[in-house]
């Protein structure tokens, strides 16, 4: 007779793993030092138990949920720290977020549905290393920072959100994220997901716009961020040449292909629809 | 020799303790140690919801859980929503009663995930918290029209 466990048994085959459970940071660190390479991170376990699943065989899981110090969210004057296994959900439902950074719980609100959202981790989405995954692209308009723990050297590093790229390895232990607070109009379009998704901030010197940063992704790659140049556009003349502005802007995108789509020329095309569109959104009128 | 942890969770009301292998998944705890068939497991990726249980009262992929990941935490599962006498919980009753139900498999994960909409603090987001699970008989509308005074609700008993 066919058993249960033959049916939907990926699960069941899982390697046998020693497991952690630290209660602090500190404690985490020590772990993973003993043995970098064949330690890995279990956060929500989303992507890692499916790895497991697999085949992958890292020998040794260090469970951070006891650690309750990475699941903070606390806010300041100047910036706002989230801990790295804070959930999505925690920081879609977070009161003091919905004040200080509105953009960010309801950015998060749109990731994939409740289930992943209640287990997934910010930090998880970050090193999972998935192109289609959207924190990166946000974190990075957001100029946020990502503090490691690089257990090999037993040191400490921070990197821009937007410098974090994956390696084939396991990524540093990472604890932390900090966002600047700094005022900006930031807007997305994810109706292409995952063949094409689009993040567009504009920094803001009282009505002129100071800087301005497109980030594209995709399940080819990404994410690719471009600076766009606005020379201090006031917002009346911005809403005026939205379309020309956006094409000129457009051709400084990187190259970009969609999964079976006709070419990335065709891809640039969509692109700078997205970003007129998102131009579009941002200078309305508050 | 394999690895194994204690465990020790409130599943349903009732406390329960075990030795299990480290790498023993919440779904399988469920149904292989206690015998709570009604979770079930279709994808085993975490993409379908057939397996949702509640872990303190939210919706929770058990296929992707490890058990250990529910020491000291509240589990419930489809049996769980079902009085003693057996008689049906209000979403059970209304799914039942619009014929929802077709193959059935998917249904115990939809009637978890339904029943964590009263953990939902924005009205706004209630209808899209049910695109979350799929239905294999693609069932959708009559799931949506049995759900919909629940959704309404966002699943807060009168
Ligand atoms: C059905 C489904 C739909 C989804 N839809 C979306 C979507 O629409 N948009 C989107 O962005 N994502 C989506 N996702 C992805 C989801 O957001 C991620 O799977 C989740 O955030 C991963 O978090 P986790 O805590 O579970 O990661 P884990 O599985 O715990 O970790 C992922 C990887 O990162 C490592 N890791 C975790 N934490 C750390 C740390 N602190 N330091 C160093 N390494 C660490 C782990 O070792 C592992 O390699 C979807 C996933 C599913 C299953």
């Amino acid at each position: 007779m066919l058993q249960y466990s033959e049916i939907a048994a990926t699960r069941r085959r899982i390697a046998e793993f020693q497991l952690f459970r630290p209660d602090s940071i500190d404690e985490a660190c020590e772990i993973l030092a003993e043995a970098p390479e064949a330690t890995v991170l279990h956060a929500g376990g989303i992507d890692l138990v499916n790895r497991l699943k697999t085949g992958y065989a890292p020998g040794r899981i260090v469970a951070l949920k006891a650690v309750e110090r990475m699941q903070d969210i606390r806010i300041f004057d100047d910036r706002i720290e989230i801990g790295a296994a804070a959930s999505h959900w925690q920081i879609e439902n977070h009161a003091g977020l919905k004040i200080s950074l509105p953009m960010l719980p309801a950015y998060v609100a749109g990731l994939g549905n409740i289930r992943v959202r209640v287990q997934g981790t910010i930090g998880g989405n970050i090193l999972a290393g998935e192109p289609v995954y959207e924190m990166l692209p946000l974190l990075g308009v957001l100029d946020a920072e990502l503090t490691f723990f690089d257990a090999s050297r037993r040191s400490w590093f921070k990197l821009a959100a937007r410098d974090y790229r994956r390696g084939p390895t396991a990524p540093p232990f990472l604890t932390a994220i900090t966002i600047p607070q700094r005022s900006r109009s930031v807007i997305w379009d994810r109706r292409l997901r995952p063949a094409l998704a689009m993040v567009l901030s504009l920094d803001w010197d009282g009505d002129m716009i100071r800087s301005g940063t497109a980030v594209l992704t995709g399940d080819r790659g990404g994410p690719l961020f471009t600076s766009l140049p606005a020379d201090r556009l006031s917002r009346s003349q911005a809403a005026a040449n939205c379309a020309d502005i956006a094409a000129d802007w457009a051709r400084l995108f990187p190259s970009v292909d969609l999964p079976s789509g006709p070419g990335p020329d065709y891809c640039r095309h969509v692109a700078g629809v997205m970003l007129r569109r998102a131009l579009q959104n941002c200078l309305l009128p508050s | 020799m394999s690895e194994t942890i204690s465990v020790s969770m409130m599943v349903n009301g009732e406390r329960r303790d075990a030795e299990v292998p480290v790498a023993l998944m919440l779904a399988d705890f469920l149904r292989d140690n206690l015998r709570l068939l009604g979770t079930k497991v279709a994808c085993d990726q975490g993409a379908c919801g057939a397996c949702t249980v509640l872990v303190d009262g939210l919706p929770t992929t058990s296929c992707l859980t490890f058990a250990f990941v529910a020491e000291g935490r509240d589990v419930t599962t489809v049996e769980g929503v079902t009085a003693a006498d057996a008689v049906w919980d209000a979403v059970q009753q209304a799914l039942h009663e619009h014929g929802a139900p077709q193959c059935g498999f998917c249904m115990p994960g939809l009637v978890m995930l339904s029943k964590g909409l009263s953990m939902q603090p924005a009205s706004a987001e209630a209808a899209g918290w049910l695109n979350a699970n799929i239905c294999r008989c693609s069932g959708y509308e009559v799931i949506r029209r049995a759900l919909a005074p629940w959704i309404a609700t966002r699943g807060i008993p009168a």
